[in-house]
This record gives structure tokens, C-alpha cells and sequence, in this order.
């Protein structure tokens, strides 16, 4: 197991009394887009934000590239190369896409010219943008700049909150596009999403997470045709 | 459908066209006339920059010095010309140095409030710190306190100012930063309403505990002689004193120099981007990586510091200091002159800081039991119709008056001024 990127063990978050995570164990290895599934308050995004370092587990471990993160800072943890482009986007509304893309690279230092370019690569709208208020952006081109920001600080593990949320099917397609492009060209991505479907067609494996457990994990193809994931996730009977 | 009905229907859509066509152009008209409303302060204040940068040989440097060296010859206007009393007034060593004093202040408080979006209703509590430490090193406490036990004037030797006692500048802004690291790290997790609750309770907490721990600050009946500050190198003296205001005046506005210099200079840096983040998004800017409770004590602590040596200043120049001081009203005033002079700009504090100080102070001597009144009127009338403040900060102003104006936003032309 020594080529895990990420491992979590027994990893248990509280809001309060409430345990919104109880008790999961999965791991990304290096290279891998694996995905985590599951519905409304399953716990997806509580699991980010404590691998984030933005919440703190209450029991377990959390471990990247062999080093344990869990009672790390939020800044370390982005500096040792986790990035997340946090739910519902979260780009800075009054900042130019440009000094949203710069802020991306603050754990880094300085961003250079050819950082942003290579983002202006990926997403050309935000190129045409990138003078305009982020806030004043479609929903969109608001996730393709949340995207690319993550991609600023060059993460090692990049995780994606639920980047179909509130978007045109249309956008949804090309944003998971955009993800496989991403992940062909070597980051290893975590994804969380409610749209199993699509994220299981990108990812090489999938977790699903239900009241904050983990129910099932295996290979996307094969999750894909399980049949339990059919009747609940993907609206078939 | 009968003709009659075709008919109904295509008058109904005639008269529908109309009416859009007329909304329509009702709707530009109003947007011109919005856009006419909004546009000329920027519009000519830019174009004049332009005319200033291909007409005139003076760069921008050479501008500031001029402009310093007008600001600093103000006190001397009044023996010049024959100014109209008022004027008279505002031009005069001691109000221009309270004017100095509070920009000083607001500068501090800005990078707390205006920079890193922390609402501190305590700021006063770090003027009392550096003014207290000031009191308490050069030893005019301990005199205050033997005239008080009722030993002669001859007995005990008033404080004089030493040499060393420059430290004591130094050792007061260490000794506000240490307090805005000891308020913040408890309470800088707070947000918005919470933290302005906690930072008011803890400026009171410092008065009262000045009014009630004697042995060390003399409590109510205060301290005095604090010692005036002097420079001597070989036989060159500089020396402040009672009736000596306006150099006190210079003093403080080379330290308001320094401070503008320094606080440009961290606002253009990387910390002064983080602010940003965290007043925009503070999840977000977490997500980002940057350290968010180390930043926003960053911003505390300068703010701290920038009180702290004012204090220690204010102390010397008057002399005389007890706990009613540094009331909470302090507090509201400076944050008042923040607010109006626009939050986040370095001009803005410093225009907001010699409006609250001269209005009231020089051309409303005689309608003093009006002043706060006035003063609340004048506030209530700025928020309405200039919620971004007098010289507001290109940023702030999108963030209040709405986004999406990119080319404020561009990044060239971002920083506040």
C-alpha cells in the first residue's frame, strides 16, 4: 500500500453530537480519479473539509503521501499539495478571474505568467474573461475558475466538490470532459459528486458513502452495472 | 379564427410591441442618467490623472513631496496670511496635531477594518496600552503618586526625558502588539457581530482595570507630568513642550508618513492579498491555503501597534492621562472617521480623520452640545448616499456598489489609494 497518495483510516467527524462521519476508510492511490457517491447528507463534502484540514476528525487518521495531515493546518495541508475546489464554487466574487487564478497559487508563493496561462489553456473562456469580476460570471465559467484556481496551487491530490451542482447539463458534460483531461494528464483527482452517472464514467474507482458510512467500493465500470447503485443513484428501477 | 379575432390579435401585438419599445427606451434613458449620476467623479478625476501624467514634468514622487511640504507648512499659514478665524483655528498647531494623532489611529484601524474586514469596537483599548506604558517607564506615575502621598515639590524629582526614553516607543508598540495577539487568538474565530462584542467588552475591560488597579496606573486620579520628548546630538537640540504643538505636529505627521509608506507597501504584498481573500471568502481563501487566524491577527497586531504609538505620543503631548480617556467613544469616533473617510482607502483615513477632527474642533466651537448630533446626522447622511466613503478604495467601492465594474478590478489598477 505504499503507493497511496491518500489513506484514510477509520476517520470519524462530529458537528457537535451529531457524527456525520462515522468511522470511513478509503484510499486514492498515485495517479487515480476515484470518486465518492452518495446522496444529500451522506457526508461527502464533511469528508473533504476534514481532509481540507477545514474540520477537524474526531477519531482516525488521515495520512498523504505516508505523512499523517490530520491535525495539520488547513495551510500546510495545501501546501503539502491537497487542493480543493470547494462546494458550491466559492470563486472570490469581486476579484478579476485573474486575481482569483493568482490567489490559487498563494500556498506556492508567486504565481508566474505561464501558471496562468496553462489554465487559460484548459478553460479559454476564462481567458477572454479575465478582467471581469468573478462574480459576474455564468455558473458555469464560475466552476471552470474554481477548477483552474485549485490548479494554481499544482496539487498532488486535487478533490472537486460536487462540480455539477446547479449547472446546465450542457456545462456538466464539459466540465467532466475537462476532468478527464485533467486526470490523463497526471493529477490525481478525488471527486465527490451526486451525479453518479457521469462520475462514475471518468472515475477508475468509486466509493459510496450513505449516512456517513461507507456502503460500497469498486471499480466505476463495475458500480456502474451494480445493481443496488442503479436503483438508488442512477434513477433506474 | 375569424377575421375579427386576427384582428383583435394583431392590434393586442402592436400595442404589446409599443409598450416594450417604450420601456425599452424609458429603461436606457434611466441607465444614462444612472451612469451620467455615477460616472464624472471617476471619469474626471482619471482624466485629469492622465492630463497630469502626459502634461506635467512632476512625477508622482516629486508630487507627494510637494504635497507633504504644503501639508507641513499648514500650521505656519496663519502667520503668513491673515486667515478668517475659523480657518484660523483649523490651521493651528493643536488642532492639526489631533488631526495627526487620529489619522494615525485610523490608518491602524483601517488595516483591521478596512484590509482583513475585522470589526473592532475596542481599538481604544491599545491607545490606552501605549499611552499606560509611556506613563508608567519615564516614571511619571511613580512621581504622580509621591505628590499624591503628599511629598513636596522639592522632594521628588520630576521625570525628565533621557535619551534611552526613545525605547520607550518601541517597548510601547511590543507592548501592543503582545495585548492585539492576546485579544485575538481567543476571539479572532469569531465573526462579524460576535467579534465586534468581544473587542467592545475588551476595551472597557482595560479602562476599568486602569481605573481600579492603582498601585500600578494610579487609578482614577490618573498620571502626570509625563515627560516631552527631546533630541540632542551634540550641541543640536530639538525639544517638544506644552505650548509647543505644532512640532508635535511634525512629529506625528513623519510617523503618519512612515505608517502610509508601510501600509502601501503590505497592502500591495502578499498578506495584504490574503486580506482580501478573507474579507471576500473566508472558506474559500482557507481552501486556498492561506493561513486565515494568522492573517487576521497579522492585521490586529499592526493595528495594535499603530495605537500603541500614538498612544505613547498623545501621552507625551498632554501631559496628563487617566482612565475616562479612553472611553468607548474613542473607539466609535475613530471607526466613525474609517467609515467615512471609505474603508480600505490610506487617503480616505487620513480625509475622514481631519474631518471629524476640525468640524467639531474649529468650525463648531460654538455649537458644542450640537456636535454629537450632528455628528450621527452627518454619518447617517454619508451612508445613505455614499456608502463607500469620501475617497473610497477602488476595491471597496465595487464590493459596495455592486460588482462587476472589471476594469476597476484590474489588477493594475486595484490597489487602493
Amino acid at each position: 500500500m505504499t503507493d497511496d497518495l491518500l489513506e484514510l483510516q477509520d476517520v470519524v467527524v462530529r458537528y457537535g453530537g451529531i457524527e456525520a462521519v462515522r468511522g470511513i476508510s478509503f484510499n486514492v492511490a498515485d495517479g487515480e480519479l476515484v470518486t465518492l457517491i452518495g446522496g444529500n447528507g451522506a457526508g461527502k463534502t464533511t469528508t473533504l473539509t476534514t481532509i481540507s484540514g477545514i474540520k477537524r476528525p474526531s477519531g482516525g487518521t488521515i495520512s498523504f503521501a505516508g505523512e499523517r495531515i490530520d491535525n495539520l493546518p488547513a495551510h500546510e495541508v495545501v501546501e503539502l499539495g491537497v487542493c480543493q475546489a470547494p462546494e458550491g464554487r466559492r470563486i472570490f466574487p469581486r476579484m478579476s478571474v485573474r486575481e482569483n487564478l493568482v490567489m490559487g497559487a498563494f500556498a506556492r508563493g508567486s504565481a508566474k505568467q505561464a501558471d496562468v496561462d496553462r489554465v487559460f489553456d484548459l478553460f479559454p473562456v476564462l481567458k477572454e474573461r479575465q478582467k471581469q469580476a468573478g462574480g459576474t460570471l455564468s455558473g458555469g465559467e464560475q466552476q471552470m475558475l474554481a477548477i483552474g484556481r485549485a490548479l494554481m496551487s499544482e496539487p498532488k491530490l486535487l478533490m472537486l466538490d460536487e462540480p455539477s451542482m446547479g449547472l446546465a447539463p450542457k456545462f456538466v458534460e464539459k466540465i467532466f470532459e475537462l476532468l478527464g483531461d485533467i486526470h490523463s494528464q497526471g493529477t490525481t483527482i478525488l471527486l465527490v459528486e451526486q451525479n453518479a452517472h457521469l462520475a462514475l464514467q471518468i472515475a477508475d474507482r468509486g466509493y459510496v458513502l450513505e449516512s456517513g458510512e461507507i456502503v460500497l467500493e469498486d471499480d466505476a465500470k463495475k458500480l456502474l452495472g451494480n445493481d443496488q447503485v442503479r436503483k438508488a443513484y442512477l434513477g433506474e428501477s | 379564427m375569424s377575421e375579427r379575432q386576427r384582428e383583435l390579435q394583431r392590434s393586442y401585438r402592436e400595442r404589446l410591441q409599443r409598450m416594450r419599445a417604450q420601456r425599452s427606451s424609458a429603461r436606457g434613458k434611466l441607465r444614462e442618467v444612472i451612469a451620467k449620476d455615477a460616472e464624472p467623479i471617476t471619469s474626471r478625476w482619471r482624466a485629469l490623472r492622465a492630463w497630469l501624467d502626459e502634461h506635467s514634468k512632476v512625477s508622482y514622487p516629486g508630487l507627494s513631496i510637494l504635497l507633504i511640504a504644503v501639508i507641513a507648512f499648514l500650521p505656519l499659514l496663519g502667520e503668513v496670511v491673515d486667515l478668517p478665524s475659523e480657518l484660523d483655528q483649523a490651521t493651528s498647531g493643536s488642532v492639526l496635531a489631533r488631526v495627526m494623532l487620529f489619522s494615525l489611529f485610523a490608518l491602524g484601524l483601517n488595516v483591521v477594518v478596512g484590509f482583513a474586514g475585522l470589526l473592532d469596537l475596542g481599538y481604544v483599548a491599545f491607545w490606552l496600552m501605549g499611552s499606560y506604558t509611556a506613563a508608567i517607564l519615564t516614571g511619571a506615575q511613580d512621581y504622580s503618586e509621591k505628590i499624591q502621598q503628599g511629598a513636596s515639590f522639592t522632594e521628588v524629582q520630576e521625570p525628565v526625558w533621557q535619551m534611552w526614553m526613545w525605547l520607550i516607543l518601541a517597548i510601547a508598540l511590543g507592548v501592543a502588539i503582545v495585548t492585539g495577539i492576546a485579544l485575538g487568538s481567543p476571539t479572532l474565530r469569531l465573526r462579524g457581530d460576535y467579534l465586534a462584542i468581544v473587542t467592545l467588552g475588551f476595551g472597557e475591560i482595560l479602562r476599568i482595570t486602569a481605573n481600579n488597579l492603582t498601585s500600578v496606573t494610579g487609578g482614577p486620579r490618573g498620571v502626570r507630568s509625563i515627560p516631552h520628548p527631546e533630541i540632542r546630538v551634540g550641541d543640536a537640540e530639538l525639544v517638544w513642550g506644552t505650548l509647543l504643538d505644532t512640532k508635535y505636529y511634525w512629529l506625528l505627521l513623519a510617523l503618519v508618513i512612515l505608517w502610509i509608506i508601510a501600509i502601501r507597501k503590505l497592502d500591495d504584498s502578499r498578506i495584504g492579498r490574503a486580506w482580501v481573500a478573507i474579507r471576500e471568502d473566508e472558506v474559500a481563501a482557507a481552501a486556498m491555503g492561506v493561513p486565515v487566524v494568522r492573517m487576521k491577527l497579522a492585521a490586529f497586531a499592526i493595528g495594535a501597534c499603530t495605537a500603541g504609538v500614538g498612544g505613547v505620543i498623545y501621552a507625551e503631548q498632554v501631559n496628563f492621562i487617566n482612565p475616562p480617556t479612553f472611553s468607548l467613544i474613542q473607539s466609535i469616533l475613530i471607526l466613525s472617521m474609517v467609515v467615512l473617510g471609505g474603508m480600505g482607502s490610506i487617503a480616505g483615513s487620513i480625509v475622514g480623520a481631519a474631518a471629524l477632527v476640525i468640524i467639531p474642533d474649529a468650525l463648531l466651537r460654538e455649537q458644542d452640545e450640537y456636535r454629537f448630533f450632528l455628528f450621527g446626522f452627518v454619518l447617517v447622511v454619508i451612508m445613505i448616499f455614499r456608502p463607500q466613503g469620501l475617497v473610497p478604495s477602488k476595491r471597496r467601492k465595487a464590493e459596495l456598489v455592486g460588482g462587476g465594474q472589471a476594469e476597476i478590478l484590474d489588477p493594475a489598477h486595484a490597489r487602493s489609494s
